[in-house]
């Protein structure tokens, strides 16, 4: 009888039940009755009032009834569930090999799904713990030909929060920023933010002890600061009073709060600063060097925001038109803006472990087909004796879940606590790795996890057992599942296969764009040089340009006296940093709006960096401070604005940097090759160099270059002891120029190991999953190979039969996994350099691979089955 | 007397009372739970057989008493209920409680008796 026929049978019995409940009572009592007397009839109309009024009890009851059946069905089936969840327990203890190697693959997969979710979790779903967060916003500079910067000027700024009412706040803070804070004992750098008043009040920053700044503060430029959690532990001892003062870039400041672990912003920074700005119009208005946060007001939206500001820019604009920037404003999501680029990469990575569990899930199905059908006698005699199929399938389902579970909490401890570990050694370039852990969404999510990892293991299997025929199973004792072709298990391994296929592909992509991109030309030689920055911080160098310059004479002779020590100089900023970049005026080309990098240096720059010079001269010694302004471009900058003529001797003026200077005009020396000044991903830009004697205004802090033929990690700790000593109070960051390159692709290193992991991870298990698939087929073809053997066959025919069956599995697996990665290679496309995401020789490679790795999976068993004596095998079957 | 709209204003629950009360003496019908109802109480309580059936539906649904078929003395067919273990248990802590609620009532009615 199939389900649908009892359902509808079911209302019909219950009614019939309670009708013939109903007629026995009133018998009984007409029975009663009429032995103490009364007659038939009358003994019958008793009986009906007594009961009530008959046609509305019945219906009554019908309900009431309806209602205890439901009741109980339910209450049965959550029974049935723990029973057989415990049954699953209850294998574990039978049958520990088996269960112990299901419960470690659901750990490992389980676990690093868990993982990996919780890093995207905070990185992607949660960026921003404040209060509130989509109301958050920041604020671009538009310029006239409608480029959208993040960044924006604080005259602009004050215009515009003074006149907006869709922000309720906002607030500006420095783009780079480090501090030095110097101890009794030490002197260090940290990551520090200089902000405007109201930076706290926006974000709504939660304290752990004293207050946040205040505009007076900040208006006033007052010595005070706001730490974080760890630096407050670290340097103030957690001190709740918060009394000690600490001198932080030469002055001794106070420190007023101390902002809860977690919600610092930007991530990483460790000391808030107030920031010094002016409010100046003109060509003020362009140098855009804050970044903005805001919040909006309540009931207002983006859009309205970006309606109003566009009038408020359109004001500023015709008001003050020397402001290029003030063309427009534009308002994005912060959470957007933070999340940026990472989003991409973290997808990429969820899907992966994913995938990698989908396919542990998989050969967890295909161990499970051969261990059911061996059991299958035992499943028959249970159906034969009326046990419910769905009983069944529940039934199996529910012993992989109950193991999956076990496997899911185990794994999801053991990521619990490496991913902590992990992540403090390597910290992750996305938003907010430092405070991931594993906090009430992600258990939820292992729990869900787990549930699904369980029921894909063990549905098709227990589907199968339920459709096993029971005198069939009875009859043969060996093996009833449906088919010698085991179709399902070839499926999956099929399915298994294809996955593998993709992600090998994907991570060989990723490989091989990330060689590339470290293999890429960066117009100067990293090798052998070592870089210490440092900032004169300390009051002696205050407003002190002789001062400044000074120790940068006495840094470079000390240096250069290093045994070791081909060439020394300063710059700033060095290949790796970030520097200005300015409006540059060109003498013969009036009407140019020309644009540069700038970059300060010292005479011997190019050569500790090997940058070769394309025309001109460089820096000599008779270039210096009273001399004539001097500078030297780059060829992209040369090619830019004198594309036939040569630019030596032509005049430029730096407007945007040496306002301060005068402006004067420069004389174009030389030219020189473009450098990758950001690193390996990004593309030269205009550049123009300049003498460091020249520029006093730029001295307050700077690089140092050292290119060494000796073994680097000891000239970095002698560099160090020689820059401490020349001045006890400056912190110094001294690391070799490869080091801070290597920074600079981390999380493209970090994608493509990632990657790599799980793809060699996949394909591990798909191999596991072939050879266990194959297992199993010779298993039950013995007999047949025995015979096949006993009437000639040769152990090579054996071994090509078998290993012909797997190659058609492993073939139809690959061409699928190879149709699904050329599909869907637009989804990688974007992290990709130079590589096409169809690349034929990847393609190529891992087909190769998948092929070479099959055939050698299915070998093993091959050459098993074909070792065996046929009458051996043929006594066994 | 016709107080038999007073009686049939059980509290809600105190017949579910009566029927565990009436099962712990042994499983018996429905027929033979108005029989222990009406002797056992001198007539006083009467409660329409309808209402005694859906509370017997309600209790077997909560698992406090469960039912199957049987033969009667007269060879009829009749639905046989029992106390199960919980039903036990639920009609020990509920006579408490409905016993403690009936000395508190009595208590406060009988105050100032004295005047009367």
């Amino acid at each position: 009888m199939s389900w649908l026929d009892r359902l509808s049978l079911r209302p019909r019995r219950r009614r019939r039940e309670v009708d013939a409940e109903v007629e026995a009572h009133l018998e009984m009592r007409v029975h009663q009755l009429t032995e103490a007397g009364m007659d038939e009839a009358a003994a019958r109309r008793e009986a009906l009032r007594r009961f009530g009024n008959l046609d509305t009890a019945r219906q009554r009851l019908y309900a009431s009834a309806k209602r205890r059946d439901q009741r109980l069905r339910r209450a049965s089936r959550l029974e049935a569930v723990g029973s057989d969840l415990r049954s699953g327990l209850r294998r574990l203890r039978r049958e520990p090999a088996a269960a112990a190697l299901s419960v470690a693959t659901f750990a490992l997969g389980i676990g690093l799904t868990t993982a990996t979710f919780s890093v995207v979790d905070h990185a992607l779903l949660r960026p921003l713990p404040f209060s509130e967060p989509q109301e958050l916003v920041r604020l671009h500079s538009v310029a006239s030909d409608g480029a959208s910067f993040p960044w924006v000027s604080a005259t602009n700024w004050l215009d515009w929060s003074e006149q907006s009412r869709t922000l309720e706040s906002s607030a500006i803070y420095s783009v780079f920023g480090t501090a030095t804070v110097v101890t009794t004992d030490d002197a260090f750098t940290v990551p520090a933010k200089s902000v405007s008043g109201r930076f706290f009040e926006v974000l709504r920053t939660p304290m752990v002890a004293g207050r946040p700044l205040t505009p007076d503060e900040v208006r006033d430029g007052a010595t005070v600061a706001v730490v974080s959690e760890g630096f407050w532990r670290r340097v103030l001892n957690a001190d709740p009073e918060l009394a000690a003062t600490v001198t932080i870039s030469g002055r001794p400041t106070r420190i007023v709060g101390v902002v809860r672990a977690g919600f610092e912003f930007p991530a990483g920074t460790q000391v808030w600063l107030p920031a010094r700005y002016q409010r100046r119009g003109g060509a003020a208005r362009n140098n855009i060097n804050w970044l903005t946060v805001a919040r909006l007001a309540p009931g207002t939206d983006i859009g309205a925001a970006r309606a109003e500001l566009s009038v408020i820019a359109d004001g500023i604009r015709n008001s003050d038109p020397a402001g290029i920037y003030s063309y427009g404003v534009g308002v994005f999501s912060l959470k957007e803006e933070i999340v940026g680029d990472s989003q991409q990469t973290l997808l990429l990575a969820m899907g992966c472990v994913l995938a990698v569990l989908l396919v542990s899930c998989a050969n967890l199905a295909g161990l499970e087909f051969s261990r059911r059908s061996a059991r299958a006698h035992e499943t028959a005699l249970r159906v034969a004796l009326g046990a419910s199929r769905w009983r069944v399938v529940q039934h199996g389902i529910l012993e992989q879940v109950a193991l999956a579970m076990i496997g899911g909490a185990l794994g999801t401890t053991i990521a619990w606590w490496g991913t902590g570990a992990l992540l403090a050694r390597y910290p992750l370039p996305v938003p907010r790795a430092g405070t991931v852990s594993m906090d009430l969404r992600v258990l939820a999510f292992a729990l869900g996890v787990s549930v699904a990892a369980g029921v894909i293991a063990a549905v098709l299997p227990s589907l199968a057992e339920a459709r096993t025929m029971p005198w069939r199973a009875l009859a043969n004792a060996r093996g009833a599942v449906r088919g010698g072709r085991n179709l399902p298990g070839a499926l999956l391994v099929g399915v298994e296969i294809a996955v593998a296929v993709v992600l090998l592909i994907a991570g060989g992509l990723l490989a091989r764009s990330f060689t590339t991109l470290v293999g890429r030309d960066l117009g100067f030689s990293a090798a052998g040089v070592v870089t210490a920055a440092v900032a004169l911080t300390a009051p002696r160098y205050r407003d002190a340009p002789e001062a400044q310059m000074a120790y940068w004479h006495a840094a470079i002779e000390g240096l250069d006296a290093i045994p070791g020590v081909v060439a020394t100089a300063v710059a700033n900023p060095i290949p790796t940093g970030s520097g200005g970049r300015g409006f540059v005026a060109i003498e013969e080309l009036p009407d140019v709006d020309a644009g540069a990098d700038y970059r300060v240096v010292s005479h011997d720059y190019f050569d500790t960096l090997e940058i070769s010079l394309l025309a001109g001269r460089l820096f000599g010694p008779s270039d210096g401070a009273g001399s004539e302004r001097v500078t030297i471009i780059s060829r992209t900058m040369a090619e830019a604005y004198w594309p036939e003529a040569n630019p030596v001797g032509k005049r430029i003026q730096a407007t945007s940097q040496e306002s301060r200077l005068g402006t004067p005009w420069l004389l174009v020396v030389g030219v020189v090759e473009d450098i990758r000044q950001y690193g390996f991903a990004n593309d030269p830009a205009t550049a123009m160099y300049v003498l460091h004697e020249q520029v006093p205004t730029h001295l307050g802090a700077m690089t140092l270059l050292v290119r060494t033929s000796g073994e680097m990690a000891s000239v970095i700790g002698v560099v160090r002891d020689r820059i401490r000593l020349l001045d006890g109070e400056l912190a110094v960051d001294v690391r070799s120029l490869d080091a801070r390159l290597g920074g600079r692709v981390a999380s493209e290193r970090l994608l493509t190991t990632t990657l790599g992991l799980f793809a060699a991870l996949g394909l591990a298990l798909a191999g596991i999953g072939v050879y266990g698939l194959l297992s199993f087929a010779v298993s039950q073809r013995t007999r047949e190979i025995a015979v096949r053997m006993a009437i000639g066959a040769r152990a090579t025919d054996v071994v090509t039969m078998i290993v012909r069956n797997a190659l058609l599995v492993v073939a139809a697996g690959l061409a699928a996994g190879l149709a699904l990665a050329y599909g869907f290679s637009g989804l990688i496309e974007a992290l990709l350099f130079d590589v096409s995401a169809r690349d034929p020789f990847t393609f190529l490679a891992v087909a190769v691979t998948v092929l070479v790795a099959g055939v050698a999976a299915a070998l093993i068993p091959a050459l098993r089955a074909a070792s065996r004596l046929p009458l051996d095998a043929l006594r066994q079957g | 007397m016709k107080n038999s709209d007073k009686r049939l204003t059980l509290l809600k629950g105190t017949l579910d009372l009566l029927i565990m009360k009436a099962l712990s003496q042994g499983p018996t019908h429905g027929y033979g739970i108005t029989i222990w109802l009406d002797a056992n109480s001198s007539g006083r309580i009467v409660a329409e057989d309808s209402a005694v059936y859906q509370a017997l539906h309600r209790m077997e649904s909560r698992r406090l008493i469960e039912a199957e078929w049987g033969i009667t003395e007269n060879k009829r067919k009749a639905r046989y209920y029992r106390l199960t273990k919980q039903g036990r248990a639920a009609l020990r802590a509920d006579a408490h409680a409905w016993q403690q609620y009936a000395d508190s009532v009595s208590e406060l009615l009988s105050l100032g008796n004295a005047s009367d």
